[in-house]
């Protein structure tokens, strides 16, 4: 069940991803196309893939940390022994989880207070670009989580084997 | 107090391995709550940051580098590369170098090219009787020319962080960036006539004709580029988005190596490889938010003029700064953070927010390299299978050649900013 659940997170991020990059790449396609070619500038296409581009960053967030991806320094952590290692790397994941969770708790109200205000060009409500942020690091979290565990676990074996 | 709060659980965050962009959002949420501060500015300031046209050429360039990567075009580099500089002596690390310079004009970060260059070439260097860690010295040291020749992530990022035309920050990246492979070149001959190295193949025109026309194609990426962004024809972010489309093309119909099954693939790689950095970027913009409310760059700029010495010898201090915390802790973060606190300072002395760029660009890549934390250096040890530590020592002598390129660049801008003001005035 619970990797049915991961696996469908999987699935969504991906084709989020994959979406957000075609709509990037053909709305500026066009906007150079339009421009040069046929000598009518298009009035929507950067505000629309700069928008897929707001989602492709945040729900790419998500699978680097499903991969472990993102930037760290180990080397402090590198020097030590199995058990603080392990410790570190929980309280890492729980503050990790503390902040998306703040993060998510005030974009709610920055949310709703956008979706009465339009984008310029193409009129959309602002608060469905905001999305992007609680979405991506909502999933985020459950990759997180997951690797928590993972943590919790080594910590264990490690301390009693 | 609030600097203090920002300052020390940022330091401890990042000691305790948690991931950069991450302890930048953690520091700056704790800061603001001590501060009594509304928080909301976390949420806002990370999207405006994201929600911007210029920093969207990064996407666009790191997809054009992954198709033509996944299109086969890196043994037509390689190969048209070891045709020029394969005759002389330490033939092998001359095509590494070269191979690097053309690979360059591909792709813009360094890593792509360490992993790329270095699991095509480390293991042709170590079977042709090459010390594992003079190869990865060579590998490694010379990927750092890939954010020097255009087109760069790092000069895009410091571009809109500077607010200066990425344009002319590319352009003034050439100079260097060949100027770094020739130093290492040098090197390596030099380090080749000590341990014997030979040449890998005889000089030959028309060979030489017959590879660079396979090469041709990829070779003229960076020509339409450049050609585009400096005729005025399209912004650096439109170039990326034409860049990929002639990639696509090249590997999808004349090449034919890319099948549309790959496209998924590639599209996601790319997406989590621009996220990374992206992410980056949206939790520093909430931190350097902080920092300029608290008025720090102002105190660092007071603290840096007040020394009555010439500007150049601040900018030296800032650059053995970068260098100096580059053993440590580099890359796009280091630039990220240190990029914003140190801009004022130079505007404030007049010195050229351009040429800047450009050195404390080539001062955090050398930070890439240098042992013990050097992530090219990692890539490369581990694509050889030797330890990190093993590599070190053979390492410094092509650092300290890259350095030289450094000092030279610092005390000349004029050689820096030579290509640019022939096409920009001012």
């Amino acid at each position: 069940m619970g990797k049915l659940i991961v696996r469908a997170l999987d699935g969504f991020a991906y084709l989020l991803l994959v979406g957000a990059t075609l709509v990037m790449v053909i709305s500026i396609l066009l906007q150079v196309f339009f421009r040069y070619v046929m000598n009518s500038p298009l009035y929507w296409s950067e505000e629309i893939a700069r928008y897929a581009f707001v989602w492709l960053v945040f729900i790419g967030a998500a699978i680097a940390s499903k991969r472990g991806s993102h930037i760290g320094v180990d080397y402090v952590v590198m020097h030590l022994p199995e058990v603080p290692k392990n410790i570190l790397a929980i309280v890492v994941n729980l503050l990790v989880l503390f902040f998306i969770s703040c993060v998510i708790y005030m974009s709610v109200g920055v949310i709703t207070s956008n979706m009465t205000q339009l984008s310029p060009a193409i009129r959309i409500p602002m608060g469905y670009v905001y999305m992007a942020i609680p979405i991506g690091l909502g999933i985020s979290s459950v990759y997180i989580a997951i690797s928590l565990c993972t943590a919790i676990q080594s910590a264990y074996r490690s301390r009693y084997s | 107090m609030m600097l203090a709060v920002l300052f020390i659980s940022f330091i401890v965050l990042i000691a305790i391995k948690t991931p950069v962009a991450y302890a930048m959002g953690i520091a700056s949420l704790l800061a603001l709550f001590v501060g009594g501060d509304s928080p909301i500015m976390v949420v806002t300031n990370m999207f405006s940051a994201v929600d911007s046209f210029p920093i969207m050429a990064i996407p666009f360039f790191i997809l054009a580098g992954e198709m033509m990567n996944s299109g086969g075009i890196t043994s037509r580099i390689v190969a048209f590369s070891r045709d020029i500089v394969g005759y002389i002596r330490g033939g092998l690390a001359h095509v590494n170098i070269v191979a690097s310079m053309f690979f360059a004009g591909i792709s813009g970060s360094a890593t792509a090219d360490a992993s790329a260059l270095g699991s095509m070439l480390i293991p042709v260097m170590v079977e042709d009787k090459y010390s594992p860690e003079f190869s990865v010295a060579v590998t490694a040291t010379s990927s750092t020319i890939g954010p020097l020749i255009p087109p760069s992530m790092m000069m895009i990022i410091y571009g809109v962080i500077a607010n200066v035309s990425i344009a002319e920050l590319f352009l003034a990246g050439i100079v260097p960036g060949v100027s770094v492979g020739l130093a290492l070149m040098g090197m390596s001959y030099y380090l080749s006539v000590k341990h014997g190295y030979g040449a890998v193949c005889s000089f030959s025109l028309p060979n030489i004709w017959k590879s660079f026309l396979r090469a041709f194609i990829p070779l003229l990426m960076p020509v339409i580029v450049l050609g585009g962004v400096l005729s005025g024809v399209f912004t650096a972010t439109e170039a990326g988005v034409v860049a990929t489309f002639y990639a696509f093309i090249v590997g999808k119909f004349v090449y034919k190596t890319i099948q549309f099954r790959d496209f998924p693939r590639i599209f996601i790689d790319s997406a989590v490889m621009t996220s990374i950095c992206l992410f980056v970027i949206a939790q520093s913009s909430v931190f350097g938010r902080i920092l300029a409310l608290e008025g720090f760059p102002y105190m660092i700029t007071s603290f840096l003029t007040s020394f009555q010495v010439a500007p150049v010898v601040i900018e030296l201090m800032i650059i053995c700064f970068i260098l100096m915390l580059g053993l440590f802790i580099e890359g796009i973060p280091v630039l990220i953070i240190f990029a914003p606190i140190f801009i004022p300072v130079i505007s404030k002395m007049g010195l050229d927010l351009v040429h800047f760029g450009v050195v404390l660009n080539m001062a955090v890549l050398i930070g890439s390299v240098t042992p013990p934390v050097g992530i090219l250096l990692y890539i490369c040890c581990n694509i050889a299978g030797i330890e990190v530590s093993k590599a070190s020592k053979i390492i410094w002598p092509f650092v300290g050649m890259m350095m030289l390129v450094l000092l030279l660049c610092i005390l000349l801008p004029a050689v820096v900013l030579f290509i640019p003001r022939l096409f920009y005035t001012g």
